[in-house]
């Protein structure tokens, strides 16, 4: 039963080819998605298919460009109602994320990404909180590709701002003794690839424990007794509500780190 | 299915999403959100440096105000001062210019008195000498020695006017 569950939890978190939906009346719910043939690109095998995660990436892509229509429409100097609330978010990021870690000037470069790093970020945590929804961000793919962007909005703020040779240049710290260099450059270098992995996997890892421990608790009743289930359930709304903030602080983190990141290079006393 | 799989075709899937949702977002929203707030907070700093300033014009309008009605008030005080003085000093002059003319008249008045006196003593004392010389003439053309007579004269010049019986 044990190793049934865990089967069972491992097959809610991971990425697959097929969906649940409540209005599909197969015994499963379950509505299997279009498959792309893979491709080979320089002998990595790519596979395009449309899998679960990639829905729910999808619908919140879908969601926030919804809800960028929206919010555009109601623009205001008086904000009323939903707008003022993503306005505060905006704000917040703008100043107490970019503007604390860069500057006033290169937060006005990077807010807009920042706001949209955070609101996608968000948006898929809290879509895998609804039922039958999935957690893209607790696929590390996702996660990831993430850092991806992130690792490329750094360096390029980075060379940006100290031209490509001087952005080479400061990965040799000042004052470090010349037989110490070669040294130093592999340190900052392996820094430089450290920093994306961390967000890739801090977010991937937050995202997946929640997920494991609401579902452990669930098969808690399946493993013991049915009657362990108001401790179980109990405990469930609790991490349920736990992963609520959760979602918000990674996404939050996520962001924070990218622009603290962004501003080390482009404030740089180096 | 592995909790650790890499799966390149999911990230390109991600990449592809969140660079479009990025570009999108950036252009529907988040570029007219941070104008918005950046024209608010110009807003508000325009808003409340005019604010300053219309308090400081007011503090300096009402400065003036005050010292604007002081000095009409002083120069009301002053100017009815002046009124009252010149009021005063008016009547003070019809009230002596009315004492002079009533003096003055009186002055004629006495004089004319005088004169008209003298006029009538002059006369008086002409028609005195013309009855005495009448009744010198009636008597002598009688008798002089006559006691009586001399009564007569002498009565007569008795109920003369004193001043006509010095001068004789």
């Amino acid at each position: 039963m044990g190793q049934q569950v865990g089967q069972m939890i491992l097959h809610h978190i991971v990425n697959g080819p097929e969906m649940e939906l409540p209005w599909v009346t197969d015994l499963t719910h379950t509505v299997h998605l279009p498959h792309i043939p893979a491709f080979e690109v320089l002998g990595i095998v790519i596979d395009m298919s449309i899998t679960r995660h990639v829905v729910m990436m999808l619908l919140a892509a879908f969601l926030l460009i919804l809800m960028a229509l929206f919010v555009r429409r109601k623009i205001a100097l008086v904000p009323r109602g939903f707008t003022s609330m993503v306005e505060s978010f905006v704000l917040f990021i703008r100043d107490d994320v970019a503007k604390a870690t860069m500057g006033a000037e290169a937060a006005r470069r990077y807010t807009p990404y920042l706001c949209t790093t955070f609101f996608f970020i968000l948006t898929c945590n809290l879509l895998g909180l609804i039922p039958y929804g999935a957690t893209a961000t607790s696929n590390v793919s996702v996660t990831a590709a993430l850092a991806l962007m992130s690792f490329f909005m750094i360096q390029g703020a980075g060379m940006r701002k100290m031209g490509v040779f001087g952005y080479f240049g400061h990965l040799i710290p000042p004052g470090v003794p010349f037989w110490l260099a070669p040294v130093m450059f592999v340190v900052e270098l392996m820094g430089v690839f450290a920093k994306p992995f961390a967000l890739c996997i801090r977010l991937f890892a937050n995202m997946v424990a929640g997920h494991v421990v609401i579902l452990s608790l669930i098969g808690l009743v399946f493993v013991m007794n049915i009657w362990v289930f108001p401790v179980a359930v109990g405990f469930g709304v609790f991490m349920y509500l736990l992963e609520l903030f959760v979602a918000l602080l990674q996404a939050y983190i996520f962001t924070m780190l990218t622009s603290l990141f962004i501003g080390l290079l482009v404030v740089g006393e180096h | 299915m592995s909790l650790m799989q890499i799966d390149p075709g999911v990230i390109l899937w991600t990449l592809i999403i969140f660079v479009i949702v990025v570009i999108l977002l950036r252009k529907i929203a988040w570029k007219p959100i941070l104008n918005m707030l950046d024209a608010r907070e110009k807003n508000i700093r325009e808003a409340v440096e005019k604010a300053d300033r219309v308090q400081v014009e007011a503090e300096k309008a009402l400065a003036e105000q005050k010292e604007l009605s002081e000095k009409q008030r002083q120069e009301a005080a002053e100017f009815m001062q002046k009124a009252k003085e010149d009021a005063k000093r008016m009547g003070d002059e019809m009230v002596e210019k009315a004492r002079r003319e009533a003096q003055e008249a009186t002055e004629r008045a006495r004089r004319q008195i005088e004169e008209e006196r003298v006029k009538a003593v002059e006369s008086v004392r002409t028609h005195a000498v013309d009855l005495a010389l009448d009744a010198a003439a009636h008597l002598l053309s009688k008798k002089l020695d006559d006691t009586t007579n001399r009564v007569i004269v002498s009565d007569y010049i008795d109920k003369l006017p004193d001043n006509l019986k010095q001068r004789h």
